[in-house]
This record gives C-alpha cells, structure tokens and sequence, in this order.
C-alpha cells in the first residue's frame, strides 16, 4: 500500500488498483484529475452549487466504495460518470422530482439560427439549462449530454419512453427560446 | 428542422461534455471525512449484536453440556438402579443374592431408627449401611424409605453391579460367609414385605461416596416425581426443497433501479438439508438445535448493449435479351441488418450454514404424532456466487473471493414455524413431514448495496428421527 505520492506518473489501471487498496494519495489524484467535470455534471442537475456540491460529494464517495467492481471493461470516466448521474438522479428524487407536462406558449416556428449560440459561453449555457424545470433538465441532460436513450432515460426516471421523448423537445425549445431571447437582449 | 435540432444538440454537449467547473475548496476534506473506512478484523468488534449472540451461544453450549452430565450421570444412574431396584411388584417380596458357589439366602432387612433414617435417603453416607443394617435382627421398618421405596438387590445383577469395582462398590469377597443379616422392610402404607438379602453389608462401603450421592440423586429425583419419564434424545435428519420468496425495500436507490432489479431476477427453487438434534423435557416439550445448509437459487437475466449482425446478399440475375444480342448479368448485392440484444442468463446461489433453535410440542399416540414448531434460525455464514445489477446498471459479479460488499457473509435471525406429522416406523426410527415457514428478520445486504433484501421461504422437510437413548430407556422401565 502507497503511503506517499507515487513519484512516477501511474497509468489508469495502476490508479485505480491504488484507490481500490484505499490509498489516499492516488485517491485524491483521481479527484483533482476529475472532480471539476463531475462538478459540471452535478451543476447541470443541481438547482444551486450546494447542492451540486453535496451531489460531487456523495458521488466521489460512493466511487471510492465501489471502485472493487470496476471491471476494467469500458471506459473509466464513463463508469464513474454514471455513479455521479445516478447520485444526482437519487438525491433529485428524494426531493420528490416530479415530471409534469408543461403547458408553454412557445412559437414552434421559431428557427433558431446557428450563430445565436455559437457565440454563447459555456457558463451561460449552463445557467440557461439549471433555469429549465426539473423534468425538462433532467431529460435534456440524460438524453443530450450524456448519451442516454429514451428507453434508457425511462428505466432511470420511472417514466415512460414517450413522456421522456416529449419533455425532451419542450426542453429543447425552451432554451432555444431563451436563448433567442438573450439574443434580442444583445441586439 | 430536425437538422437544426440535432446541430444545436451536438453543439451544447461539445460545450458541456468535458467542461470544467470550479471545485469548491475544502470538498476532499468531506470525501475523506464521509469515506467508508475499512471493516475491523474481528467482524464483530463494534456489533451489540453479536455480544448478544455470542453471550447466547456460550448459554446454549454451557446448557448443551449440562444436559450432557445429567445424561451421564441419569445413566450411571439407571445402571444402579438394577443394583437397588424398586419393587413396586407385589409377588416380588422376597429377593435374595445368590452366587454361584455358595447360594446363600441372606436377608436383610432394612432396619430404620426413626432418630437416624426419617430422612436419610439410602447410602447417603456410610454411616447409613453401618447403622442400619443389623445383624441378626428383624425390625419392621416403619417410615424410612418413603423416599426411595422398597429397595431389594436383584440377585443377577447384583453379581455383576458388585462384582464391578469401577462403580465404587467394593464387596468384600466373601460375601457367601455364613452371617446373615435379616432385615424385615415392611412400610405402613404398603401391604407387602420386602427383604433384601445381603451379606455382611458392613463390608458392603463404598470406595467413592460420590458415585453413591449419584446414585441417589435419581431417587431422590424420583421421589419428587415418581412417575417421570425418562429423557430421550432423538436425532433427527431431514432434507427439503424451498420456496423461496424475496422482498427488496429501497434504502437509498432510486425505484426505477429497484425495478429493474426485480425485473432482472427470478427466485427459483432451493433446498435445505441437515441434522438435528432433540431432547425432550417433558412429556410433550422438546427442544432442538442443530446445523442445516441451505441453497437458495436465484435466475439472473441480463441484457448487453445490442448486438448487430450484417449479412451481406449477393443476388445474380442473367437478362436473356433476342435478336442475337448477348445475355446481361446483373448483380445486385444487398445487406441484411439485424439488431438485437444478448440476453445472458446467470444462475445465483446463495449458500447458508445455519443452527436452528426450536421449541417443540408433541402430541399423539405410539403411531401417530403431531407437532408444532417454532424458534430462530442462526444463519452462522454465508456465500454467494452469481451476478446482480450494480447501481449503474452494469452486471456484476458475486463471489465470495471477491467480495464487493453487497451481501453479509455473518449473522442473520429468521424465525421459523412448522407443523410436523411422524409416522412410527419401529422401536428406534419414526418418519416426519413437516411443512414450514420461514421468515427472514434481518437484511441479507448490506446497507452498501442501497436496497434492502431479505428472504422468506416455505418448504417441507422430510426425515427420520432415531431414538438415542431407547435401549437404556427401555431397561430402565
């Protein structure tokens, strides 16, 4: 067991056997190695930064306890990526996350054009995207970012495939609506 | 439109996939604080639990060997009892010691000094056989051995009982000499007279007074309750397929991954077999402990990403055209696409040692017998094999080598209820059906796993029992 910081860069398979022999200084260079993309991940989730921070928190944690079944198949970061979404997922459901239908007045006819979020910043894209309601958030999230099929998206939120394909095209076009809207503000 | 959508899409995950956001300070202080830390060497350092447990256990071996000496010594006991039998038969009044040599009949009469005997129970101490039995002399006897009765020596076993020095009886070798000693026993009470022919029984000392205070324990048992049956012992083998039924709680996890895993697994049918062991305590009661192994079986499906399998068609046609024209070959090549998913099936095993503790009430005639049962089962380990879901959704593996934390490898209390039918097949063996229920008390997971599960089973054992101690009963009577 590594008492001191390994003086040699280790590969991913070495860190990942040092974390699961619980070594505390490979444990935090996988931290700081990862801690500010799931922190993303949980903001995308999260209402606020405290609670994205008590989502980062609870996710490195249950990371560390479970990394044993980590089975070296696939990519590691998409592996601890998923604990960090279902830990988000959890602690929003715990808070009684209710997806309800929505009733928006937005112009479908609106096209968005291309340029008016190409020059968007990330941060701001993120903030849009925390302003969304929780069930169009947490589809949009699942199904855009991450990857998540809507049968998939379904299983995770106890819903069904077609409530997830619908929340998704609302949320869709309400931050493109908003974004538009930022875009006027500019003009 | 769609293009649009899908433009806009891929342009917000290119920009938030791999962003960064700041990380608040002081969280890995958290992390390390919130950390799981390592399990004591000693599983059961920190469980109030297992005190209890344990405390339990040393109670149940301490009874267990208790029982064992009272066995021991109820025995040894009986073995004397052949020595100083209780005549309750009225046409055996007069008994004598024969030996093969010298057949001398040799009365001796229980004499009884009320100041010495109205409650010396016999061979208390030596004093008794000394004082009380007196040469040539015939007193009635006329309230000594309401305790112990009318005690003769029964002239076939007393030769072997007396020869056998390892008892603590030393009879002196001439015992054929030629004094007799008559005592007359008779009791107010009783109509009969008894005689117990001895000779010179005050050479008659015991070499170990202890193995006479045993003897009389049981008489003076036996006094208390002149009519109790003897303890029997019964070992019991028995073997059952279950039914077993899970019940998942969620601690923690989110339902849509609790129905998942229910969706994923299908308990199927196990089994359990083991011994036991029966002592009854009274004429109805007994208790039982033991150790069983139970199988629990467990179908896990799973379903891997999907699979896609090309296959690629080539389909040749010959155009016969007229007018000297040549034939045309066309070729026209296709491909056949199918997507499906790889659906694995694994088969779980969830192994136990257990140590039943029951209780049982017997009742029925020399045939037939019906019991009800009831108790805890100890489940002293525990190992699995087999695959489960992991929180993300991925299958993972259940080893006891590597033990990932998801399943107790210690403790946990069922209780247990059943109706047992036995069936007399002979002196020594009876046959039983016991249907039974089987509710499980505590968590098989750990709180790790998220979710909490425990098993309930029914079941029907089917066995024999063989009675241990029937020859020593049966001579006893």
């Amino acid at each position: 067991m590594y008492i001191l910081k390994p003086l040699y860069p280790l590969t991913e398979h070495e860190l990942i056997k040092s974390c699961v022999n619980d070594n505390p200084s490979c444990q935090r260079m996988l931290f700081d190695q990862y801690a500010g993309k799931f922190m993303s991940v949980c903001l995308r989730y999260a209402k606020d930064n405290m609670e994205a921070e008590d989502m980062l928190q609870e996710g490195f944690v249950r990371i560390f306890k479970h990394m044993n079944q980590f089975k070296f198949q696939g990519s590691f970061e998409g592996w601890m990526r998923r604990i960090v979404v279902n830990v988000a997922l959890k602690q929003l459901q715990k808070k009684r996350l209710h997806i309800s239908e929505i009733k928006d007045d937005i112009n479908n006819d609106h096209q968005l054009p291309s340029y008016a979020y190409s020059s968007m910043g990330t941060d701001e894209l993120l903030k849009l995207i925390s302003r969304l309601p929780d069930g169009y958030r947490m589809v949009f999230n699942l199904n855009v970012i991450e990857g998540y099929t809507h049968e998939e998206i379904a299983g995770m939120l106890g819903i069904q495939a077609s409530t997830s394909r619908s929340q998704l095209v609302k949320a869709r076009k309400m931050l493109q609506s908003q974004i538009l809207q930022l875009e006027k503000i500019a003009v | 439109m769609i293009h649009n959508d899908t433009n806009f899409d891929n342009y917000v995950k290119d920009a938030l996939y791999n962003h960064k956001a700041p990380v608040p300070l002081g969280l890995w202080d958290k992390i390390v604080a919130d950390k799981p830390t390592k399990k004591p060497l000693v599983f059961w350092w920190n469980n109030n639990k297992m005190y209890l447990l344990t405390a339990a256990c040393l109670l149940l071996v301490s009874g267990m060997y208790l029982l064992v000496e009272n066995k021991k010594e109820a025995s040894f006991a009986s073995q004397n009892e052949t020595l100083l039998q209780n005549n309750n038969t009225p046409n055996n009044n007069n008994l004598s010691i024969q030996k093969t040599e010298n057949t001398i009949d040799k009365k001796a009469i229980l004499s009884n000094n009320s100041n010495q005997s109205s409650d010396n129970t016999f061979g208390t101490n030596t004093d008794i056989h000394s004082q009380n039995f007196n040469t040539g002399k015939t007193v009635p006897n006329q309230n000594i051995n309401k305790k112990f009765n009318q005690l003769l020596l029964k002239n076939q076993s007393n030769q072997n009982i007396f020869s056998n020095q390892s008892q603590g009886l030393n009879l002196d070798k001439n015992i054929s000499t030629h004094q007799q000693i008559d005592e007359t026993y008779s009791e107010t009470h009783h109509t009969r007279q008894n005689t117990i022919s001895l000779t010179d029984l005050s050479k008659l000392e015991p070499k170990n007074p202890i193995s006479l205070l045993l003897i009389n324990k049981k008489k003076i048992f036996g006094l208390d309750c002149p009519n109790a049956l003897p303890t029997n012992w019964y070992l019991e083998a028995y073997g059952s397929p279950d039914y077993n039924m899970k019940n998942v709680y969620a601690n923690g996890v989110s339902d849509a991954y609790l129905q998942r895993i229910d969706s994923t697994t299908k308990m199927g049918m196990g089994f359990t077999f083991g011994l036991r062991l029966s002592r009854s305590i009274n004429e109805h009661l007994l208790v039982k402990t033991g150790l069983q192994y139970t199988q629990r079986n467990e179908q896990f499906t799973s379903k891997s990403d999907s699979l896609i399998t090309t296959t690629n068609v080539v389909t040749i046609r010959t155009i016969v055209r007229g007018g000297g024209l040549s034939d045309t070959t066309v070729r026209d090549t296709s491909s056949l696409q199918q997507i499906g998913y790889r659906k694995r099936v694994t088969n779980n095993h969830y192994k136990s040692l257990e140590v039943p503790l029951l209780v049982s009430y017997e009742r029925g005639n020399d045939k037939w017998r019906v019991a009800a049962n009831g108790g805890v089962i100890v489940n002293l380990t525990s190992w699995y094999s087999g695959e489960t879901l992991d929180t993300a959704y991925q299958p993972v593996s259940l080893s006891a080598k590597n033990n990932n934390g998801f399943y107790k490898s210690n403790l946990n209390l069922s209780l247990y209820a059943s109706i047992s039918v036995l069936r007399r097949i002979n002196n020594n063996f009876e046959a039983f059906a016991e249907p039974y229920f089987r509710y499980g008390l505590s968590n098989s997971n750990t709180s790790a796993i998220g979710y909490s599960q425990r098993f309930n089973a029914v079941g029907l054992s089917l066995g024999i029992r063989y009675k241990l101690n029937h020859k020593s009963s049966s001579t006893a009577n």
